[in-house]
């Protein structure tokens, strides 16, 4: 699934499901019909005429319904609003239980897909800088958060990778495992999340390739 | 596979305009007949209705390529499949139309005379006079028509292909430059520099390739055979363009 529309001037939903079937012979007709009727989507409009949105769902339909064993989606969720949004990861899931098949997700909205994802490859100005499960990247990262000078005084022999402070309370991000047994009081262990991992890697500053 | 989804598409995309075309041809020849038996002085001549199909071709070769070809790469269809479709999909038109053509053209010798007052001329007896056995006549007249449709199509398809590679500065110097050339420069260097030589060569060639039925039916397909390849060339390695 591209991210751009190279569909005919003319050509309507339903006519694309139809030559789609004829170009994949594991195409689900019927899926996608009813997985148009789940978003929404008329099969009688013109794919052109077509909000970014819903150009957006009928690709994700089609692509939903083709069942090969890789699937790619470039930016999957592109113009989508929020319940669009949700209901795509519902029917990816239930499409992967159904068909298990690898898809390829691109997307800037990590925080909403780290929650289905598997493994994790990590791009920086054209180059691979992680390519791992996500557990196993999450696992390697913990945050700490409490009163600033708590947690300067905790990571101060700890390889801090990035912090930030709000009032008098500070996050501090840090590579490795956690001791829980040690922590001192008032501080308390969070999971890394993959957007914060992500800024970090690849932000202003992130140096940590 | 993805040939013959392919093909069946660019069959489907086709279809409606050679159904209009041929309406169009049907109404035209509807007029001439409806004109001649109305106003009973009149007479008629339809020289080369196969001239309308070479510009229709054209113009299909024309719109073949772009929008087809960036539809065909988002469905994972091979630029090999593309090309090979394209060609196989302007055979199948070119000797289609040239039969309907030729058929066209017995019908309107045969039953649409009145009175010999209305005369079908077809592109061969245009071009080369009439031909010794009437039986003769539409084998000859179709291959005839068949190649020279196919190498119209090509071209069509080549010009198309050759724009859709080229940048903005390319296009502007190919439309100018080479109308220029061929118009202006061209006849002045085979004026001034080389005494007419290069016209002699070209109308040499040109008497060559299409002194006879034959050598044009072969240089028809020689040409189109030498436009898909150049196709061919500039397509394999396109990339959708926004």
């Amino acid at each position: 699934m591209s991210e751009s529309n190279y569909y005919p001037e003319n050509m309507k939903v339903a006519d694309a499901f139809r030559w789609t079937g004829e170009f994949y012979d594991s195409f689900d007709r019927d899926r996608a019909v009813e997985l148009s009727g789940r978003f929404g989507l008329s099969l009688n409009k013109k794919i052109k005429s077509l909000s970014t949105g819903y150009g957006t769902i009928f690709k994700l339909v089609t692509a939903l319904s083709v069942n090969v064993p890789y699937i790619l989606l470039d930016e999957p969720v592109l113009g989508l609003d929020a319940n669009h949004r949700d209901l795509f990861y519902r029917v990816l899931i239930e499409t992967y239980s159904e068909n298990p098949a690898t898809y390829i997700i691109s997307t800037h909205l990590i925080e909403e897909v780290s929650g289905i994802i598997e493994d994790v490859v990590i791009i920086n100005k054209g180059r691979i800088i992680r390519n791992e499960p996500r557990e196993s990247l999450l696992s390697k990262y913990y945050c700490v958060t409490g009163h600033i000078s708590a947690v300067d005084e905790f990571a101060r022999d700890k390889k801090v990778i990035a912090s930030e402070t709000l009032g008098g309370l500070k996050n501090a991000y840090i590579e490795g495992t956690p001791d829980k047994r040690s922590m001192p009081e008032g501080l308390s262990i969070s999971r890394m999340d993959l957007q914060k991992l992500f800024i970090q890697l690849t932000g202003e500053g992130g140096n940590m390739q | 596979m993805n040939i013959k989804a392919a093909l069946k598409y660019r069959l489907y995309e086709s279809k409606k305009s050679v159904i209009i075309f041929y309406l169009a041809v049907a109404a035209l020849i509807l007029l001439i007949s409806t004109t001649i038996i109305t106003i009973k002085t009149t007479e008629g001549k339809t020289n080369s209705l196969e001239i309308a199909t070479i510009v229709f071709l054209f113009i299909l070769g024309l719109n073949s390529f772009r929008e087809t070809f960036r539809f065909f790469m988002q469905n994972g269809i091979s630029r090999k499949a593309i090309i090979s479709s394209q060609i196989m999909c302007s055979l199948i038109l070119c000797l289609a139309m040239s039969l309907i053509d030729n058929i066209i053209l017995v019908i309107g010798k045969n039953l649409l005379t009145f009175g010999g007052r209305l005369d079908f001329i077809g592109m061969l007896e245009l071009m080369y006079g009439p031909q010794n056995s009437a039986v003769a006549a539409f084998p000859v007249s179709f291959l005839f028509c068949f190649s020279i449709y196919s190498m119209v199509s090509a071209l069509g398809f080549l010009i198309t292909t050759l724009y859709y590679r080229m940048n903005k500065g390319q296009k502007i110097a190919v439309s100018v430059g080479v109308p220029a050339a061929l118009l202006f420069v061209l006849p002045a260097m085979d004026k001034y520099i080389f005494r007419f030589a290069i016209s002699n060569v070209f109308a040499k060639v040109i008497r060559f390739a299409f002194e006879a039925p034959a050598n044009a039916v072969v240089s028809g397909i020689v040409l189109s055979a030498a436009f898909y390849g150049f196709s061919w060339l500039l397509a394999r390695k396109a990339v959708i363009k926004d």
